[in-house]
């Protein structure tokens, strides 16, 4: 069986590159005959692209706050009855451990600076706060001390901040890994999308398929048209959702910049990737839609 | 050019539509194939076309042996292979040239090419001032006529008609038969499935008669 484009006198990279070009203008000639509907396709497209873009670009901005979380530290609350002999033995033995950094913050230190804060002051003489002893120290030893701390008499309550921190870390993950899936469901969201609709091309241009498979069309080649479509709806959807990104870029540009200055960091560019990501992955989704519909319903 | 060699056609729990058919048709012949409806006029078209395989029996078209060739290269030999059908099977949506040229697209062709092969095509069926314009501005003959165009526009060694005339009057019917008889006389071989058995008589050209799956 001879190949087409050698019994057309022509090279085959020719008609191929001929076939390609074709495709592409028949599929933008339909879109823009059929405006009401790709617009709405296109639409879907942005929207689902337009969100994971906007979550990763508020990611990056805010992982220097994520960075930026204190030493672990140990609060020891010790008794109020304890005499000023007690407490400097029990700051002793404390200063005498490895790496250590202890603060003592006396019960009137800490009443004046809670009236500041709060901006109060009062006349009476009694005083509820306890002797604090703020130690910071690497996490394993604070681990260790705390146990040690817990089973002193002189201590009413030890309070392990690295638990908090802890706890931020696993919020943080939970976040990142919910916004992979969150960024995932809404790109097989916008891949079904483009699916639907270029099987109901399909289906609406059966006719024509038929005719082509008459004058000796191969499948790759009545396939090429649709994966056309998919790839064009997905790329328009993924430039409308970067406009869309632009626009609620700079609509947040403001107010953004004042509560990451709150922070006393400053605000980081997004990267280019990020603009990029909806019209790549635009260009994907309608790839994969397209696909998935012309195995589904060319039969040829 | 089309030979048929104890071909049996059968769908799936359906009796035999085709038995034992042989046949052959020289190179640039004209045929008619005649029948009641339901005899088998279509099926037998379809083997040729690379539509449908026997079940038993082979198809050789120009030598080249149909019944057996594989899906992926039946795409290239439906287009050494033209055809006609009564309801046309014109795209709406492409203006004329374009239904013309689908044929040529598929096959590679470069855009001169394209351009002057369908200008030739219309011309030989009388329709050159048509190209512009879609099948839905064009009578009943006229859009037979384009769906010859189509089908003789690559150069096909084989043309066939199912029931060209189907739906013209006598007088358009008999202006299709002798257009398709040109092409025969320029080396095309022709079969033409048709009812119409007034008009095969009065062409004068041999038939086959289908019936009850056998040829008569």
């Amino acid at each position: 069986m001879k190949s087409s484009a050698s019994q057309a006198g022509q090279k085959p990279t020719q008609a191929w590159v001929q076939h390609h070009r074709f495709c592409f203008s028949d599929a933008l000639r339909r879109q823009r005959k059929d405006l009401g509907r790709s617009f709405l396709t296109w639409l879907v497209i942005a929207f689902s692209l337009v969100l994971p873009a906007l979550l990763y670009a508020v990611l990056i901005q805010v992982e220097p706050l994520l960075e930026q979380r204190p030493e672990p530290q140990l609060n020891a609350y010790l008794s109020n009855t304890l005499s000023e002999s007690e407490l400097s033995a029990f700051s002793s033995e404390l200063s005498q451990r490895d790496n250590l950094t202890v603060e003592y913050i006396s019960p009137e230190a800490a009443l004046a600076a809670l009236q500041s804060e709060i901006n109060t002051a009062s006349s009476s003489q009694f005083n509820p706060l306890p002797h604090t002893f703020v130690v910071t120290a690497p996490s394993a030893q604070l681990d260790e001390l705390a146990t040690i701390l817990r089973d002193d008499d002189r201590v009413e309550e030890v309070q392990l901040d690295r638990e908090w921190i802890q706890r931020w870390q696993w919020l943080a993950t939970i976040g990142e890994r919910s916004l992979l899936l969150i960024s995932l469901i809404l790109l097989l969201g916008a891949v079904a999308t483009v699916g639907n609709t270029v099987g109901l091309t399909i289906v609406m241009r059966q006719h024509e398929i038929e005719v082509m498979t008459l004058v000796g069309a191969t499948s790759t080649f009545i396939r090429r048209p649709f994966i056309y479509h998919g790839v064009i709806s997905g790329i328009i959807g993924g430039l409308l959702s970067s406009v869309l990104l632009i626009a609620i870029v700079i609509s947040l540009y403001t107010p953004w910049q004042q509560f990451i200055h709150s922070y006393e960091i400053s605000a980081i560019s997004i990267p280019l990737w990020v603009w990029l990501f909806p019209i790549v992955s635009g260009l994907l989704v309608g790839a994969g839609g397209a696909t998935i519909a012309c195995s589904r319903f060319v039969r040829y | 050019m089309i030979e048929l060699r104890h071909v049996h056609k059968r769908y799936s729990q359906q009796k035999d539509v085709l038995k034992n058919v042989s046949f052959s048709l020289e190179k640039g012949s004209m045929t008619f194939l005649t029948g009641q409806s339901g005899a088998g006029k279509s099926t037998l078209l379809k083997l040729i076309a690379g539509l449908e395989r026997p079940n038993k029996g082979d198809v050789v078209v120009g030598g080249e042996p149909v019944s057996s060739l594989k899906s992926w290269e039946l795409p290239y030999y439906r287009r050494q292979i033209g055809v006609v059908f009564q309801d046309h099977q014109l795209i709406e949506e492409l203006s004329i040239f374009d239904n013309v040229a689908l044929p040529l697209r598929v096959s590679g062709y470069s855009d001169i090419d394209i351009q002057r092969r369908v200008t030739s095509a219309l011309a030989s069926v009388g329709l050159a001032d048509s190209a512009p314009h879609f099948p839905s501005q064009l009578s009943g003959g006229e859009q037979q006529r384009v769906g010859i165009a189509r089908a003789v526009v690559a150069k096909p060694s084989v043309l066939i008609a199912d029931e060209p005339t189907g739906n013209l009057d006598p007088e358009l019917s008999t202006d299709i038969m002798g257009l398709l008889h040109r092409f025969s006389q320029v080396g095309v071989t022709v079969l033409i499935a048709s009812h119409d058995i007034a008009l095969i008589e009065q062409l004068g050209h041999p038939i086959l008669h289908l019936q009850g799956g056998n040829i008569r």
